[in-house]
């Protein structure tokens, strides 16, 4: 049943403008730089993309759920500084991998927009 | 389960911390609205986990049990209902799966057994002579190994004598391969050595039961003797208790042939049943190397033979004639009939159900349960109601079976029917519970659930009004056949009356035990024994004659030929008779005269001949002094009276064409002798016993019964069979009363608020009760014209081998089944009517 949306929640998801499927990829990245909570993970990428990026909680804990089931990343519970009991994830070697493949991927797709769009603009 | 619930409780934190972590940053006004709504983040989330639809099933499951709990009266009718047809049917598929489809499913790899036969010119016969088991059995070692194992066996009756009353038992004679071919071992001892079946060796094994019965189930039975046939035998070993073949023997002997036996022709010794074991390669192939390989075989003298032997699966052979067609033309029908019948019973319930939870169906999609999760509810409350209905079922099959096996006469007839032994709930028996529960939780489910889903809610109860036609009308279908079996019954009851069988004792001996063995030596036992009984005070008639009517396997059948008629020949029911056999069965001679004292042996050979022969080939005036021959180049007999028909074989629907012979003219081995006296039944059993006796200290009187008994045994498949389709016919009426009851509340409660104006405007109550219940009853009327259809379709095919049934002469089954369906339709309608009259339009509007 995952893939199936109700149109409730797929007006949820779609508030978030993100490209579809990069927010695994943001979110193995956000982690690749250390070990982190739900709501650091969802600090960082806003932080990090200068409060352009939005990742709302209907996106990212299903994301981080899925990751966690197809062993990306790996979860375990520890007490924050506030001596709250809170869930943290890292990456594992598979998500490693996987990070950078799909970054290379990225990238060139980067490339690859880029070279068509500069293209056009260049013209007129 | 454990796992979900942590899962669920982890995620709850994961979740509030973030909360509280952003409450902390930015308050909480702003963390709660970028947050957004927590119980779909959850589910969204949820929706990622592994074995997810597990979990919702189990959701499902648990909402579905909660809301039968809250609506009890409908969980209970629909689960009754359920139980009912799913019982009916695990039971019935129970009786099918021991006797027709496993009869054998105490041997290994029942299915690699199989029985070799030839057919021969002249006879039906399909045994095997033993010079050709002998070549067959050389033969099918040099072949390409199609089968692996190849026994022999003959069956015959012996005579325990020595200490109390002599008995009669079945016992089967079998070769070195017999017991290795079927593959089972004995429970105590062991089967016969190689040394064994050589001549002279006295060692027999004995079948479970009777070792129960006569050592008590005593494990030092091993050495002991056993006396048959006036010989002394060694018990070596004990078969386990389902282990039957030939189906109903209670003995196993060696063959012990000599080598002048074993060359014997088909014309000298006893013809052998050939069973063996497939040896990984299919029928057809060992059926191709046995046509090979019977081209080899000698040929005996008398120009039989000459025809390939024939190999077929013994399962075939064992199972059961009488009940088969049955089963498979009628009780899986009607299972099936009644199973639809109790699934169109809970597709309504819900239905109606349904149409009353609109209410939480509707705020269930407000809240935004997709239109499939709303569905897949349904299906499943559908498919929990066939579970919890199955598992009553099976308490309903068990029960049904029990009450069957004290229907069922526990002496031959019984133990004569192959796999009744093992008839249980066994695993194949419970797979097909569930695969049933399976079907009707969807079939039952579906409707519901495809009305819920769609987007036109709206309820107009087209539906189900056809559902309760189909339910009616597959009804009258079943309560036909009930009423047709009824009709049968009664039929059998009044023909068999006719011959006063409460009153009558009658008894089996066998004279082929030593002493008996020409035919002057029995006709003048028979003849000493006839005035012996006759010496009995009180004593009003005494007759022996072949078999009793209604013996159906018991009847022996003869060839006979007419003058001047070279073609084939035909066929007749063959008994011998002492002269007092037509007074004493109360059979009326309706041309000629009675055979008579002076019939002797010596005198000219003579015959009576039933109705029916004598009407097929002349007429009952003209049939007396023609003539007919038996054997072939025998002696020609003349017909000397004709008597009233016989029902012998009931199976075939028609009384048979009977040739009645004098028995000093024609003495068989096995005779029934029947006797009326003015004096209680067990006494009476006691004095021929004595009588009997007297004449002969080791011949076995068996099967002493009254004769109402004796047809009660041969008729009991018949008896059974009928509880079994009145069982069916009557559930199949309560489920039909009980949906038609159950849409009669529900539309006069639908209607209430009309009918509370139509009082007010002055309507008379009974006028609201009579448009309630012309409302059902033209429903009733239209479901019963399509179940006639069916009905008389079921009435037509019936007449074929429903035994008593004769569509021209029944022509009340189906008007009674449809009356009996109207009067229920009437009851179950008049209830909710009456109610909806009564209604009092005051408090009736002043509701919502």
């Amino acid at each position: 049943m995952q893939d199936a949306y109700t149109p409730h929640r797929r007006q949820y998801q779609n508030r978030i403008e993100l490209v579809q499927g990069t927010l695994d990829l943001l979110i193995l990245q956000t982690l690749a730089w250390g070990p982190q909570h739900g709501y650091g993970i969802s600090l960082a990428l806003r932080a990090h993309s200068g409060e352009v990026l939005r990742a709302d909680t209907g996106s990212l804990y299903p994301a981080l759920h899925r990751l966690e089931r197809r062993k990306r990343i790996a979860a375990n519970w520890e007490i924050s500084a506030n001596r709250q009991r809170i869930k943290v994830y890292r990456l594992t070697a598979v998500g490693r991998r996987e990070l950078a493949r799909e970054r290379s991927r990225w990238q060139r797709w980067l490339a690859a927009m880029g070279g068509i769009l500069e293209r056009r603009t260049a013209k007129p | 389960m454990k796992l979900w619930r942590r899962r669920e409780t982890e995620l709850q934190e994961e979740l509030r911390t973030h909360l509280a972590m952003a409450a902390q940053e930015r308050g909480a006004a702003a963390a709660a609205r970028e947050f957004g709504n927590r119980d779909l983040v959850t589910e969204v989330t949820r929706d990622q986990w592994p074995l997810r639809w597990l979990a919702d099933v189990r959701r499902d499951l648990a909402l579905g049990w909660r809301g039968l709990r809250r609506n009890p009266a409908f969980a209970w009718v629909a689960i009754a209902a359920f139980a009912l047809a799913i019982g009916a049917n695990a039971a019935i598929y129970s009786l099918a799966d021991g006797i027709y489809f496993h009869p054998l499913s105490w041997a290994p790899q029942e299915n690699q057994l199989i029985e070799l036969f030839r057919l021969r010119r002249n006879e039906g016969s399909w045994a095997v002579a033993p010079a050709e088991y002998r070549s067959l059995e050389a033969g099918a070692r040099q072949l390409h190994g199609a089968v692996s194992e190849l026994g022999a066996y003959t069956e015959e009756q012996v005579t325990t004598s020595g200490s109390g009353t002599p008995q009669l038992w079945n016992a089967a004679e079998v070769s070195g391969g017999f017991f290795r071919t079927i593959g089972v071992a004995p429970l105590l001892g062991r089967s016969f050595s190689a040394a064994e079946q050589q001549p002279g060796h006295h060692v027999a094994v004995l079948s479970y039961g009777l070792w129960q019965q006569s050592f008590a189930g005593n494990r030092d039975v091993l050495g002991r003797a056993l006396r048959l046939n006036g010989q002394l035998y060694m018990v070596i070993g004990v078969m386990p208790q389902r282990f039957a073949l030939p189906v109903g023997d209670q003995l196993w002997l060696p063959l012990g042939y000599s080598q002048q036996q074993w060359s014997a022709a088909w014309s000298a010794g006893p013809p052998l049943q050939v069973i063996a074991r497939l040896a990984g390669g299919t029928l057809q192939q060992a059926n191709a190397e046995f046509k090979t390989l019977s081209a080899s075989l000698p040929l005996d003298p008398a120009g039989h033979g000459g025809r390939p032997v024939i190999v077929a699966r013994l399962i075939n052979h064992v199972v059961n004639g009488t009940l088969t067609p049955i089963f498979m033309d009628t009780m899986l029908a009607a299972m099936g009939f009644l199973l639809l019948l109790a699934c169109a019973n809970v597709a309504n319930l819900h239905l109606a159900r349904a149409s009353a939870r609109e209410h939480e169906l509707t705020v269930r999609r407000a809240l935004g349960a997709s239109r499939a999760r709303i569905a897949r509810q349904l299906l499943t409350e559908a498919l929990l109601l066939a579970g919890l209905g199955g598992m009553a079922g099976l308490g309903v099959a068990r029960l049904a079976l029990h009450a069957l096996g004290h229907a069922m006469p526990a002496g031959d007839g019984a133990a004569r029917i192959a796999g009744y032994q093992s008839i249980g709930l066994n695993a194949n028996v419970l797979a097909f519970t569930f695969l049933i529960c399976l079907g009707a939780g969807l079939l039952a489910g579906l409707a519901p659930a495809l009305r819920a889903s769609s987007l036109r809610s709206h309820d107009n109860g087209r539906l189900r009004n056809m559902l309760l036609g189909l339910q009616a009308a597959l009804a009258l279908v079943l309560l036909t056949g009930a009423v047709l079996m009824g009709t049968g019954f009664v039929h059998y009851a009044t023909d068999t009356n006719r011959f006063e069988p409460r009153t009558m004792l009658t008894a089996s001996i066998n004279l082929s035990g030593a002493g008996y063995a020409t035919a002057a030596e029995r006709a003048d036992f028979y003849q000493r024994l006839l005035r012996g009984w006759s010496d009995i005070p009180g004593a009003s008639g005494v007759a022996a004659f072949s078999a009793s009517p209604y013996t159906n396997n018991g009847i022996a059948w003869i060839h006979y030929t007419l003058p001047g008629m070279s073609a084939t020949p035909l066929h007749a029911a063959a008994q011998s008779v002492s002269p007092g056999f037509f007074p004493l069965m109360r059979i009326p001679l309706v041309a000629g005269r009675n055979f008579a004292d002076s019939d002797s042996a010596s005198a000219p050979p003579v015959a009576i001949v039933s109705e029916e022969l004598a009407r097929s080939n002349w007429t009952v005036q003209t049939a007396i002094g023609q003539h007919l021959q038996i054997t072939p180049g025998g002696p020609w007999l003349t017909v000397v009276g004709v008597a009233a028909d016989v029902e012998y074989d009931w199976t075939d629907n028609a009384p048979e064409p009977a040739i009645y012979r004098p028995i000093a003219q024609a003495p068989g081995a096995n005779s029934m002798v029947g006797i009326r006296a003015g004096m209680p039944v067990a006494m009476l059993a006691a004095a021929v016993r004595g009588q009997t006796t007297k004449l002969d200290p080791d011949l076995p009187l068996t099967d002493v019964r009254t004769l109402a008994d004796a047809i009660y045994a041969g008729l009991a498949p018949v008896y059974v069979l009928g509880y079994l389709i009145s069982a069916i016919g009557g559930i199949a009426l309560a489920l039909a009363m009980a949906g038609l009851f159950g849409v009669a509340a529900y539309n006069a409660s639908r209607r209430r608020r009309e009918f509370g104006v139509r009082v007010a405007c002055g309507a008379l109550p009974s006028q609201i009760t009579r448009l309630m219940l012309r409302q059902g009853l033209s429903l009733i009327a239209a479901a019963v014209a399509l179940g006639a259809l069916g009905a008389l379709w079921l009435q037509r095919v019936a007449a074929h081998f429903f035994f008593g049934v004769h569509a021209a002469t029944d022509p009340w089954a189906l008007p009674m089944a449809a009356g009996l369906l109207a009067a229920a339709a009437i009851l179950a309608c008049y209830l909710p009517a009456r109610r909806a009259g009564r209604a009092d339009p005051v408090t009736v509007l002043r509701q919502d």
